[in-house]
């Protein structure tokens, strides 16, 4: 029986959308309750489907890893000629992505919540929030390429709407930027899912279909990008070109270094609320897109290059860090070390172990409660503000003991102290990472002083913004500064309760992915020759 | 064959010459009805009627008329009914006081002309019908009777005659070396010969508007009106298109020099488009960028059904910006940094204007990602097959212009929505918005559903 959770989940947000465009702009609070209806719903959804998905099914294959599998044909060009277009509405989950759903949906609600106030354009703003949603949602469940490009390409326009509308001063640069940088990566996406699609079958048909893509003997005998191609390019096979591109794709999205210069532009001027939905949701997908796509489709040449893709993630573990060392402004601040956390996921993923990966998925999850908390964090003092230089404040402890105490928990977590998700995250990547075959044990000794670093940075800003004695750089301030609003709270504390459980009890989460990980892993011995 | 023979022959291959039959004597009643006092919706309604009839006439089989002088063939009925379904959205146009009768009349008679471009197989007939399409294209360009549209006209007359004159100096020589004017196979040896169809080239280039012809492209589409910068961006160009394929195909020499402009066509046009202040002048510089991207469909193996599904939805796209082109001119925007902060005002039109723009850069969920797909999956595949540097360097070319492109194409919605402006237009019209809304939704709804476009091949 074909259960339609999936598409619900997926379609409710831009059901919503549309019956927005029919509520008259002059009803102005309809709109947030609206939407917050509906991400709620979203959010219910999503947690029936955590319930229901069954982590005690052992995969065989890639055809039987998956759940709630909806698989409808879509649209279907055949062409005289070579060129046919056969795209599958094909959507399922397994342990990958089921946790990655759940964030979203929470991410997603928690979000609206932090827009209750605006006041600009409502409409506009929440109709495009909810075709972000929308997008992000398909783009975690898409089992077909093309289904998946699509949700990815698709979550762009929204996004660079929303930064440049609502956004700051320099919101125009900040988005055209982030456009420009994404989509440069996509086509990199676009190139290597062309040459797929036109060398792998499904049934005598070309196919789109990533589940027919991770298994090699579905790729035509002679094509490009089969085993044992001859095509060679500067001593890379066409296969190593592909893999390569997919990746490029998806580290900008991640971001990793060097293609990391848009994310803290984009964050500064981001409003709150879309900050929180880009480093809680959207850096996932090029994290997912890693998990789900690059390597699993070209396994052999994420093995070969593990340590390379290793060495960028350290690379973007210590210099993120570094850089974070640096900022003035707490929120860019947050930014790098996002650019940091998100290196634990690579180094993670190319550590191809359970742990190693187990942790990178767990990492991904973690850093999607924890930096849209910090943003959050940030946008708090913000509005009271309009601020958020580090100078301007001090010994904010003594003032605001409730702000300060979320601060901690999300501030402790992200450096990865024990007992909190952060720290889940980085031990299972670390211990991945040192007792992998494929990488050398200096990898895993260089991204500990990441943890140093990034305890560095956070404990002294905590010092300089925290401790001390109370003091604020203009006066006109002292009357705003008050402790966290019943709304904050709301935000705040489901953040804070989810961190301090998973930190606590991580097998939640890591039981009922446990099966699909092995299977994931094991793909890699499995298939390589 | 004897006398009586060759008469019902020719009786015969009259009667399959309907559709041009149908649109000259149109043009000819939309001069007569133009004599009178009477609205000028009952001439473009005459017009439109000329059209729709020469459609219901058509029948896409392939045929040799006059002893092989004209040879049609399901492709180039296919572009035909293209065309023709093109001019009738054009008609949909906002008319201004000038377009009157001649205006219609022109507009036919280039419709004629361009059909008998893609069937011509004698050069001489090749020669007359450019120059059909051209002259009825000088007068065109004018219509919009401002200094900018005389200057523009002129321009093109110019270089339009030193091209057709370069192209008749070639076909003089082919005569000389043939010894009939016929468009056959032949070898093309000689370098006299390879001069000859250098020459001959020229001019065809000139029609499909490839660098280094491109010249007169950004101040025609600028000053004539914008209906005839449509129908110019359209019908010319396919017509000529296919004369190219004909060319090619017949030789089988000179696919090096296609190529070679096709990629400078890419790169100038791309180029060219970004520094542009005036809207209608980067539309134009992307159409060039196009006519690069169309040569693939000549040069390489690609079917004829992907050819045609491809123009079909190049022809869609740019009658929809250039409505979209007409609606915000009417409410005086004419360059870039007009549309600064319009869409507050223009929300529906802004929306719509943004997904017509998606579309010719080629991003899902358009149908302008249906045609980059079957460009980039068929210049893949031909490069499969051919293991040619020069393909590979076409796709790469391509690629690179398509991520260019969501630079320059999407400048227009960034200043309608991103930039804050004191533009304060009029609301827009509900007509004009419904118009634009069906393009913009088609564009989707053809991406959905791409079997439609099964209609025209």
């Amino acid at each position: 029986m074909t259960n339609y959770l999936l598409s619900l989940l997926i379609f409710l947000p831009l059901i919503g959308a549309v019956a927005m465009l029919f509520v008259p702009v002059e009803r102005g609070s309809w709109f947030k309750w609206m939407a917050l209806g509906i991400t709620s719903a979203q959010l219910l959804l999503s947690v029936i489907l955590w319930v229901g998905f069954d982590g005690q099914v052992v995969p065989t294959s890639w055809e039987n890893a998956f759940q709630f599998v909806e698989r409808v044909p879509w649209i279907h060009m055949q062409m005289d000629g070579l060129a046919v277009l056969k795209v599958d509405y094909f959507v399922g989950v397994d342990g990958i992505s089921a946790p990655l759903v759940v964030l979203s949906a929470l991410i997603l609600v928690i979000g609206v919540i932090s827009s209750w106030k605006l006041s600009k354009k409502v409409k506009g703003y929440f109709i495009l929030y909810l075709i972000l949603g929308s997008s992000v949602i398909g783009c975690f469940v898409a089992l077909d390429f093309f289904l998946f490009y699509l949700f990815f390409e698709f979550m762009l326009l929204p996004m660079f709407f929303l930064i440049g509308i609502w956004g700051g001063k320099r919101r125009q640069y900040a988005s055209v930027k982030f456009f420009i940088y994404t989509l440069v990566g996509s086509l990199f996406i676009l190139v290597v899912m062309i040459g797929l699609f036109l060398n792998v079958e499904e049934g005598g048909s070309n196919t789109f279909s990533l589940v027919r893509m991770m298994n090699p003997a579905a790729f035509v005998s002679d094509g490009l990008l089969s085993d044992g191609g001859q095509w060679e390019l500067w001593g890379l096979s066409a296969r190593a070109w592909a893999f390569w591109f997919l990746v490029i794709g998806f580290l900008i999205k991640l971001p990793a270094v060097p293609v990391h210069t848009w994310l803290p532009d984009a964050h500064v001027e981001a409003p709150t609320a879309i900050s929180v939905i880009l480093a809680g949701l959207l850096l996932k997908v090029g994290g997912y897109g890693l998990f789900r796509i690059a390597f699993p489709i070209f396994p052999e040449q994420a093995v070969g290059f593990a340590t390379p893709i290793a060495i960028l993630g350290v690379i973007a573990i210590i210099y993120g860090g570094l850089v974070a060392m640096a900022q003035t402004d707490l929120k860019r601040l947050v930014a790098y070390s996002s650019v940091s956390h998100m290196g634990f996921v690579l180094v993670g993923l190319s550590a191809f172990t359970i742990q190693g990966v187990s942790g990178g998925l767990f990492q991904m999850v973690s850093h999607g409660l924890l930096s849209p908390a910090l943003f959050l964090l940030v946008g708090v003092l913000y509005d009271r503000t309009s601020d958020r230089q580090i100078e301007n404040f001090s010994g904010l402890a003594g003032h605001l003991p409730i702000y300060t105490f979320f601060v901690g928990v999300f501030f402790f977590a992200s450096l990865g102290l024990p007992g909190l998700s952060g720290f889940v995250g980085e031990l299972l990547v670390l211990l991945g990472a040192f007792g992998s075959g494929q990488l050398a044990q200096w990898i895993g000794m260089v991204a500990v002083t990441g943890i140093l670093i990034s305890a560095a940075y956070f404990i002294w800003t905590l010092q300089r913004m925290f401790f001390g004695k109370y003091w604020v750089r203009k006066d006109e301030w002292q009357a705003h500064m008050t402790d966290i609003t019943p709304r904050e709270w709301l935000m705040l504390a489901p953040l804070a309760l989810l961190v301090i459980w998973l930190g606590l009890f991580p097998s939640t989460m890591l039981q009922p992915i446990h099966e699909s990980m092995k299977f994931w892993v094991q793909h890699f011995f499995t298939t390589i020759p | 064959m004897n006398l009586t023979a060759q008469l019902f022959q020719l009786l015969h291959d009259v009667g399959h010459l309907g559709v041009e039959i149908t649109l000259v004597s149109g043009a000819m009643l939309v001069l007569v009805v133009g004599l009178f006092r009477i609205p000028s919706i009952v001439i473009k309604g005459v017009a439109a009627v000329t059209v729709i009839v020469a459609l219901a006439q058509l029948s896409p089989s392939g045929e040799y008329l006059f002893g092989d002088m004209l040879v049609s063939s399901r492709l180039s009925w296919a572009m035909v009914r293209i065309c023709l379904v093109a001019v009738l959205l054009v008609l949909l146009f906002r008319t201004s006081a000038e377009q009157r009768s001649s205006y219609y009349f022109l507009m036919l008679t280039i419709l004629t002309g361009a059909i008998l471009m893609m069937h011509a197989r004698h050069f001489l007939l090749i020669y007359l019908a450019v120059e059909m399409v051209s002259y009825g294209a000088y007068v065109l360009t004018n219509f919009s009777f401002s200094k900018n549209g005389h200057e523009a006209g002129l321009k093109y007359l110019l270089f339009g005659g030193i091209c057709s004159a370069v192209m008749l100096f070639g076909i003089s020589l082919i005569y000389g070396v043939q010894g009939h004017l016929y468009l056959t196979s032949a070898a093309i040896d000689s370098p006299y010969e390879q001069m000859a169809a250098t020459f001959i080239f020229v001019g065809i280039f000139f029609k499909i508007s490839a660098v280094p012809f491109h010249v007169w492209v950004p101040n025609v589409y600028q000053s004539a009106p914008v209906d005839t910068a449509a129908f110019f961006s359209i019908v010319p160009k396919v017509a000529g298109l296919i004369l190219l394929s004909n060319v090619l195909t017949a030789w089988n020499w000179g696919h090096p020099l296609v190529l070679f402009f096709g990629l400078a066509s890419i790169l100038v046009g791309t180029f060219g488009a970004i520094g542009q202040s005036n809207v209608r002048r980067l539309v134009s510089y992307g159409a060039i960028a196009h006519t690069g991207l169309l040569i693939p469909f000549v040069l390489w193996e690609f079917s004829a059904q992907q050819f045609v599904w491809y123009v079909a939805i190049y022809a869609a796209m740019n009658v929809a910006v250039f409505y979209a082109l007409q609606v915000f001119e009417s409410h005086g925007m004419h360059l870039l940094e007009a549309y600064a902060g319009a869409g507050k005002k223009l929300v529906g039109l802004g929306v719509f204007f943004t997904i017509v723009l998606v579309a010719l850069i080629g991003l899902p969920p358009t149908v302008g990602f249906t045609a980059k797909w079957m460009l980039f999956s068929g210049l893949w595949a031909e490069y499969r097959l051919t293991d040619d540097g020069w393909v590979l360097a076409y796709f790469l070319t391509s690629l690179f212009a398509t991520a260019v492109a969501v630079y320059y194409y999407l400048r227009p919605s960034y200043q309608l929505f991103l930039v804050d402006g004191t533009s304060d237009p009029a609301p827009a019209k509900r007509t004009t918005l419904v118009i634009l809304g069906v393009f913009g939704l088609a564009m989707i709804a053809l991406f959905v559903f791409p079997e439609l476009l099964r209609w025209f091949y």
